[in-house]
């Protein structure tokens, strides 16, 4: 079967990495996993037998790339350099930087069922078949996972706010 | 489920939904870079296909030899202040080094060039000055970034990498044969953490966790053990379960002592632990601390932040006494970040931080002297990530994507890294650790 790649490429690219990149909080890794995606999506050309179920395939691989990094980082993760701590700053866009951290204190496969389900228009069932998962469980796991995002997420503002 | 309820629940949907559409998109580069690197991975025969591809490869080919023969960007051989950031991702030939700050005795150790196990994708060693690629290259691990630890003398690094096969282990870097890296251990099932050095430089301490641990999934285990290099002999020193990991401070092996901390998965420390001769000694943690060993790992440095008004605190104790810390006071009111240990000193090098606008520095503070500001920071131009010592401790290095300085401690004077041309479209190396080469 013949894919337009670059067709695919323009029409996932941008929403692939911005999903990746919120899920490992790093615009610049995201890029890269977005990348590593489409390359291996490339490489497995031959078997691919259905272009429609292609957007949920890459996010399939996205995700498991994106567990990958942070299941990595975590553990290097004493104290990572940031040169500065977070601090409300000019030109600072403090709500983003916020997201981007609950979504990293949480558990990642809470993160990405959220990303999947409430920022990329994903149905539960789509969830539960592109995560290899019942869709009971992925229920469950959005719950805990809107639960968990926001209690930290509230904890974040009031110790900025203090 | 009441009315009122259903309402709340929904504001609250709408309001997670508009939080996870808030951060700004990631980059994305034109097709043709991922079809070549596609295009490398595979040979051409898999990609190549359809003709559409194949003008794509062409012409990503064509664009990346223009850029290849794009002249040295012109730039003053000394840079007042940084001008370090995010450059955007492709490394032209840069800018004019200054030859009385760069050592070609010392090799810069460049993190991140590309993902993936092609030759020439994993972190690499380029003596400084210099853009040639030939020096060296670690063995490779998916994402190609630099997790080691240099020796004290400088003249080694241990650090880890994983075969395409998914299995870790740890290897070493020679700076007398920078062109061999040697695999220490292998660690099937496992992954490495963090390397300590001893300081007679014949035996190194790890860290470990199960392999089947992911984020939010609790370790089954975390471990600390040496490795004798001359022996491969392993001794496991502890062992702790139920979902903590251990994270090494220090390991000094004349007086069998080594310290660590122990987290909760993925939480800050809570239990700062001492496994030594007269057994194992735990003190609980209060707040977040970063922790740092010294060369002879017979003290510890630790910066503590709370938070408006307080902000960082700079403590050091001996490293198997964290009860007998004390406060070296630096003013209210700093943010701090630790750049680390000065290789042959008792100083230390910190990024230093006065407030929400105020202006950051990098400083190099000693117990005798007091603080000596060696590098300020354009506001919002702080590194992507943590400086480092040259091997010698004579130099600090500010990296960044594509560019990076070096500051000479003791006269302030500046030089650009110079990085080569990119061998690939999207390369993104990134200078994270300094080494001690044989002369050329």
């Amino acid at each position: 079967m013949t894919v337009d790649w670059e067709r695919l490429y323009g029409e996932h690219a941008g929403e692939l990495a911005g999903y990746a990149a919120k899920l490992v909080g790093d615009r610049e890794v995201g890029s890269d996993l977005m990348q590593e995606t489409f390359v291996r999506a490339i490489r497995a050309s031959g078997s691919i037998h259905d272009v429609s179920a292609m957007r949920a395939w890459l996010f399939r691989t996205a995700t498991n790339l994106a567990y990958s990094h942070r299941r990595r980082s975590a553990i290097l993760a004493f104290v990572p350099f940031t040169g500065r701590e977070p601090l409300p700053r000019g030109g600072f866009d403090i709500e983003a930087d916020q997201v981007r951290s609950v979504l990293r204190a949480i558990p990642a496969e809470q993160a990405a069922a959220l990303l999947l389900f409430y920022d990329n228009g994903f149905a539960r069932a789509e969830v539960a078949t592109l995560l290899g998962l019942s869709e009971e469980t992925v229920k469950s796991r959005l719950a805990r996972g809107r639960r968990n995002f926001i209690a930290a997420y509230h904890r974040l503002e009031r110790g900025l706010s203090r | 489920m009441s009315d009122d309820e259903l309402r709340r629940d929904l504001a609250e949907e709408d309001e997670l939904r508009r939080l996870l559409h808030r951060t700004e998109p990631a980059p994305v580069p034109p097709f043709a870079a991922v079809a070549r690197r596609a295009d490398r991975r595979t040979g051409f025969g898999t990609f190549a296909a359809t003709a559409g591809a194949a003008l794509v490869v062409i012409a990503a080919i064509v664009l990346w030899r223009l850029a290849s023969q794009a002249p040295a960007v012109a730039s003053p051989s000394a840079l007042p202040e940084s001008t370090v950031g995010l450059a955007g991702q492709n490394a032209q030939p840069s800018a004019t080094p200054n030859p009385a700050v760069l050592k070609s005795g010392f090799g810069v150790i460049y993190s991140g060039v590309r993902q993936g196990w092609d030759q020439g994708s994993a972190p690499q060693i380029r003596r400084e000055g210099e853009t040639d690629r030939g020096t060296g290259e670690l063995a490779g691990s998916f994402f190609n970034n630099f997790h080691g630890m240099v020796s004290p003398s400088g003249r080694r690094a241990a650090y880890t990498g994983q075969t395409q096969d998914g299995q870790w282990g740890l290897y070493l870097l020679d700076g007398a044969r920078p062109a061999e890296q040697r695999r220490l251990l292998a660690l099937p099932n496992e992954i490495p953490g963090e390397v300590a050095w001893a300081a007679d430089e014949t035996a190194i301490a790890f860290n470990v966790q199960d392999h089947g641990a992911t984020q939010g999934v609790a370790p089954k285990y975390s471990a600390i053990r040496t490795l004798d290099l001359a022996s491969g002999m392993v001794n496991e020193l502890a062992r702790v379960t139920g979902g903590n990991l251990y994270h090494i401070v220090a390991w000094n092996k004349a007086s069998g002592t080594l310290a660590a901390t122990i987290a909760p998965n993925g939480e800050p420390a809570t239990t700062y632990v001492v496994i030594g001769p007269a057994g194992t000694k735990t003190t609980p943690l209060d707040g977040a601390w970063g922790m740092y060993g010294s060369p002879d790992a017979r003290t510890a440095i630790g910066v503590r932040c709370d938070g408006a008004p307080t902000y960082c605190s700079l403590w050091t104790w001996p490293l198997d006494d964290f009860g007998s810390r004390a406060d070296q006071h630096l003013e209210s009111g700093l943010w701090l970040g630790v750049v680390g240990w000065r290789p042959g000193s008792n100083e230390i090098g910190l990024v230093v931080g006065s407030g929400p606008k105020g202006q950051e520095q990098i400083e190099v503070w000693s117990p005798t002297a007091g603080r000596h500001i060696v590098y300020r920071f354009v506001d919002g131009k702080t590194p992507p990530s943590r400086p480092f010592f040259r091997a010698d401790g004579s130099a600090i290095f500010v990296p960044g994507y594509g560019e990076a300085v070096v500051v000479d401690i003791a006269t302030t004077a500046t030089s650009p890294l110079p990085f080569p041309a990119p061998a690939a479209l999207y390369e993104r190396p990134l200078p994270a650790g300094s080494i001690r080469l044989d002369q050329p």
